[in-house]
């Protein structure tokens, strides 16, 4: 229905209404005193019919967007039966206490959006979108609620509505760098390059590094704008190494018909990797991370990512505040392994074992911590823990046939490798080391057999080459010297 | 606004009573005016009625969760459509997981529902003895055995098994003299002539190596739940070469699958480059995806790096779990769509025919599909109005507090999208195009039209919960119709990845001869074609797996053919 024609029809009932009402009160005052009593409950009755009808016109009338704005400017907290359920005592008790904050007294924009974060930051995503909405209901001038909200939106699945808040955001604050690395992003998912690589490029204007270059490299892919996109990339590649990079310039090739340099860019791409950006209000919700779960979460992350400082530095705080926890320690060991710290990580490792004796990722890190130093004695002994606890894990019983070769213990060492085999007989190393066993054995032709089936599982792997041509050597030799025998 | 003035004129000689209930009326009407509209989306008819109970399909999986939160339970279950008695309608085969400690074996047997012609069902006992004792995944059909009756596959949490049909829906384990019983844990299977010698070959998805013994405890927001796959190693795939003889030999190694694999959760076989050879795509969990190029020779490559399916746009690896292909874009090539876990887009992989495009954004997915996590998955022609529709079906795979008050901690709606026919999905109200919502944690399903009616129905496996049987209603009164064909090779079976190519008026449409695809499922074979309001296919042509065309010619509307090696002209 048309607005004015609407508003129009509102006004008119109204008017109706409070005709009624008065007629009904004239005709009161025409009759006698029973008739009025009763008549006067009889108009009571309509006046506040007639009253209800009004607020409810009034309400109608009302603004729509002032409607929606006070009912999102409501949430659905997350019920105390829900937070009661809670198992990690930190968490509840962080919860439960900002939700009272909020409840009783402090309704600022701080003590919402910081509820809202803990919601965010925890897992709690349905109660955090609401929550983040009405912080910005309440709060529809400041940012960053706006920016929150719009990423929690996307995350739950809603870009549309992810987009609209995005671009809401912008009018309070144009420069904030990572928002339009997220919305150029978030309008490649809908199918926009154009207006993905606008805001590309303004996230690069504002000193988003290569993560927004590459997006604009990305968006002008998607317009076919082959040239723009190889300038940028040619730039980022000589200032990062990032495979997403190196997968782009492969792509932008391939489009334009190279193949062999598009496979030459392919080369460089081993892994998936996603880029990273300097994002401080997520860095601050995060903060709000209470528990172990969501935090260790947040650790295996920063791990994935190489961000080993931040790791060391959320494990510490996991560590101060909850009980002794094997997988605190074990995430401990796995950061300073990644920075080559193995005296910290060895530490560690052991604190894990000791509080969880059969935790067989511990054992098998330290066992590759001790090859490294060339300890196989120890390395040994530990693998032996993890084949124990785990007697299906290909990769111990491969190892441990690799330290015990080393130990000189051929017979343990054939042991393990035909285990491993049995598991996945896809590892080259393994059959190339069970040959060399064989081999040295005289066990020439079932040497010849392992070696034959590394190379067809690795066709460049040198030493089984070497094997294969020894071992068809050496049973040549045997075959002439046997043909050879009788004649002499 | 005239004709209201002297509305209202006339209004005040009325009975005040009267007066004030037409006020009342009309500030109702006015309120209900101002009532926001309801979600945005286009189409609110309803496209399938949800008819399990009533049709007979009483099937109810189990996946023996037990509070232990053992990563199997999250993972199963398929169901296959095909025609075990060769009686000319859609039995079901539901693949049932069960209890893992096998204390209850009985709670892992497989059942088969037997088509009463009109899309109703009994239960077959018959097949008690042959149920397959495995903790079920998914499931593959085809005629291995050329024998003209269709076999099943199935894969499980430990040895799969092959079922050999006797030609009236009668089965038999012969997985040893097979020898196919691969040992790991299987899920997704395609049967599919690789090397094109007239005897269907199978592929084999392995998911990882996992061990109740060794689980490990897995949280998210400090509760217990499902393991992430990267907490264990992945599997090799498997590939098996069909001797000729009812017997197979793995070929994984040769084959060159030891190069690269993954979280293995989705497979189809299909010719992605054109040159005649079946390739496989192989959708990984929280892992690059394979592209197997077949090399000609019993060999693959995985070339999913250049050919850009290994990963997303973004550079992301995806959880990969169910996957579709057909010629979306209508170029004579197959593209490929695979849907991930929540947070993720689906990826429409777009053939370029030497390599995809990752074109989600293009046809409007990568807009909602973040919302739930898809597993099954059918692109098809659902309201035959000759465009590609697109259903999912959802169910998470991990819960938090939040979850704790819901049934079922991990269910989610189903979601159905309608094919705009310039190349966009968008999506439809009702969600799932079910009048009441199909709400569970949602795996395996399959399409096929199980009543004989011109439109396809689909069937789909809900964790711990009775099947979902939807009925396809979504034609009743449009002006939409279709055409069926059966496409049979030299030995009288479905002629897998044969391509049936036919002139809709000015377009030219490309389809296959498939059955796998979706999760953990098999399809019904016949190609299905919507015409809208069309009244018929011209030039219908198919190309044989072994590179020969034949031109069938002209095809009438709503109706069912069978297209015969040899009975067409050769096309050269």
């Amino acid at each position: 229905m048309p607005d004015v024609e609407h508003t129009y029809l509102v006004c008119l009932t109204s008017l109706s209404i409070f005709k009624i009402v008065s007629q009904r009160s004239n005709r009161v005052r025409r009759f006698g005193p029973k008739a009025l009593i009763r008549r006067e409950y009889s108009d009571s009755v309509v006046g506040l019919i007639a009253i209800s009808v009004v607020l409810s016109l009034l309400v109608a009338c009302t603004p729509k967007s002032e409607q929606a704005q006070s009912s999102n400017s409501r949430y659905d907290p997350l019920p105390n039966s829900v937070i009661s359920r809670i198992s990690d005592e930190s968490l509840r008790d962080y919860i439960a206490t900002l939700a009272e904050t909020v409840s009783k007294s402090d309704s600022s924009s701080e003590a919402i959006g910081r509820l809202a974060m803990a919601y965010d930051a925890n897992g709690f995503d349905d109660t955090a979108e609401s929550a983040y909405r009405a912080s910005v209901a309440r709060y529809p001038d400041q940012f960053k609620w706006q920016y929150l909200f719009a990423l929690r939106l996307q995350k739950n699945g809603d870009l549309e509505s992810a987009i609209e808040v995005a671009q809401e955001a912008i009018k309070l604050n144009d420069a904030y760098p990572a928002l339009y690395v997220r919305l150029g992003s978030w309008l490649l998912d809908r199918g926009q390059p154009a207006a993905a690589n606008d805001a590309f490029e303004r996230a690069v204007e504002l000193g988003a590094g290569p993560a927004a270059e590459l997006g604009a490299a990305r968006s002008h892919l998607k317009l076919e704008n082959h040239s723009a996109a190889l300038e940028i990339l040619r730039s980022v590649v000589t200032r990062t190494s990032h495979p997403v990079a190196f997968r782009l310039l492969s792509d932008t090739w391939r489009e334009l018909g190279d193949e062999e340099k598009s496979r030459e860019y392919l080369e460089y791409v081993t892994q998936t990797k996603s880029m990273w950006f300097d994002d401080p209000l997520l860095a601050e919700m995060r903060e709000h991370t209470r528990g172990n779960g969501e935090r260790m979460r947040d650790v295996e992350l920063m791990l994935g990512s190489g961000l080993v400082d931040d790791a060391l530095l959320a494990l510490k705080s996991l560590d101060s505040e909850s009980a002794p926890d094997f997988n605190v320690q074990y995430h401990y060991a796995l950061a300073y392994f990644q920075n080559q710290a193995f005296d910290q990580a060895e530490q560690h490792l052991k604190r894990a074992i000791e509080l969880e004796p059969v935790h067989y990722p511990s054992h098998l890190l330290l066992a590759s911590l001790y090859q490294r130093r060339d300890d196989n004695v120890n390395a040994a002994n530990h693998l032996e823990h993890v084949v124990k606890i785990y007697p299906k894990l290909q990769i111990a019983h491969q190892e441990l046939g690799f330290v015990r070769l080393r130990l000189g213990d051929t017979n343990g060492a054939l042991e393990s490798l035909e285990a491993a085999i049995s598991l996945d007989s896809t590892a080259p190393n393994v059959h190339y080391y069970a040959g060399v066993i064989l081999g040295e054995r005289g066990l020439c032709e079932r040497a010849l057999e392992k070696f034959e089936t590394a190379l067809a599982l690795e066709r460049n792997h040198a030493k089984a080459r070497i094997g294969v041509s020894e071992c068809v050597r050496a049973l040549s030799l045997s075959d002439s010297s046997n043909t050879s025998a009788p004649n002499e | 606004m005239t004709s209201l003035r002297s509305w209202f004129g006339r209004f005040n000689h009325f009975h005040p009573a009267i007066q004030l209930l037409c006020v009342l009326c009309s500030t109702l009407t006015v309120l209900s005016c101002m009532e926001e509209p309801s979600d945005t989306h286009s189409s609110p008819n309803v496209w399938f009625d949800e008819a399990a109970s009533t049709r007979g399909l009483a099937f109810s999986h189990v996946s023996g969760a037990s509070g232990e939160f053992h990563l199997p339970e999250i993972t199963g279950g398929g169901v296959a459509l095909l025609d075990v008695e060769n009686d000319g309608d859609l039995d079901v085969y539901f693949i049932q997981s069960g209890f893992l400690h096998s204390e209850q074996p009985d709670s892992r047997r497989n059942e088969l529902y037997l088509n009463n012609g009109d899309g109703t069902f009994r239960k077959s006992e018959q097949l008690d003895d042959h149920a397959d004792p495995g903790y079920g995944m998914g499931v593959a059909t085809g005629d291995y055995d050329n024998d003209g009756d269709v076999d099943i596959y199935v894969t499980n949490v430990g040895r799969n098994t092959l079922l050999q049909n006797d030609g009236t829906g009668l089965f038999m384990d012969v997985t040893t003299i097979a020898g196919v019983g691969d040992e790991s844990w299987g899920t997704a299977t395609s049967f599919a002539d690789f090397d094109r010698d007239g005897f269907l070959d199978l592929y084999v998805a392995n998911y990882l190596h996992w061990d109740p013994s060794t689980a490990l405890d897995c949280y998210a927001t400090n509760i217990e739940t499902y393991c992430v796959p990267l907490h264990n190693y992945a599997a090799m795939d498997r590939v098996f070469r069909n001797n000729g003889d009812g017997t197979f030999t793995d070929r994984s190694l040769s084959a060159g699958l030891a190069s690269a694999f993954g979280n293995g959760l989705g497979v189809v076989s299909v010719d992605v480059n054109n040159d005649g050879r079946v390739d496989v795509f192989v959708a990984n969990d929280s892992m690059v995806n394979q592209l197997w190029i077949n090399q000609g020779d019993f060999t693959f490559v995985n070339d999913a790096w250049y050919w850009g399916s290994a990963m997303d746009d973004h550079g992301i690896e995806k959880a990969g779990m169910g996957v579709a292909t057909g010629d979306f874009d209508e170029d004579a090539d197959f593209d490929v769509l695979v849907v991930n876990i929540e947070e993720q887009t689906d990826s429409y992989f777009r053939n370029e025919v030497s390599y995809f495009t990752d074109a989600t954004g293009v046809v409007s997915l990568g807009a909602h599909s973040r919302r739930y996590t898809r597993f099954g998955l059918i692109v098809s022609d659902l309201d035959n109005d000759s465009c590609y529709d697109l259903y999912q079906a959802n169910g998470s795979v991990y819960h938090d507090e939040e979850d704790l008050q819901k049934v079922d901690y991990f269910q989610e709606p189903n979601t159905l999208y309608r094919g705009t026919c310039d190349g966009r999905f968008e999506l439809v109200s009702p969600e799932g195009g079910t009048a009441q919502p199909v709400i569970h944690t949602s795996r395996g399903m399959a399409i096929g039209d199980l009543d004989g009616d011109g439109s396809q129905d689909l069937v789909v496996v809900n964790k711990d919960s009775p099947a979902s049987l939807l009925m396809n209603v979504s034609d009743q009164e449009a002006a939409s119709s279709s055409i069926r064909f059966r496409v049979l090779n030299e030995h009288d079976r479905d002629a897998y990845n044969a391509r049936v190519t036919a002139h809709l008026a000015q377009r030219i449409l490309t389809k296959r001869v498939q059955t796998d695809g979706s999760y953990l499922s098999a399809h019904d074979p016949h190609v299905h074609f919507g015409i809208g309001a069309e009244t018929e296919l011209t030039d219908v042509t198919v190309l044989w797996e072994d590179g020969e065309s034949e031109l069938f010619g002209t095809f009438a509307v709503d109706g069912l053919y069978t297209l015969i090696r040899g009975n067409g002209e050769t096309v050269k």
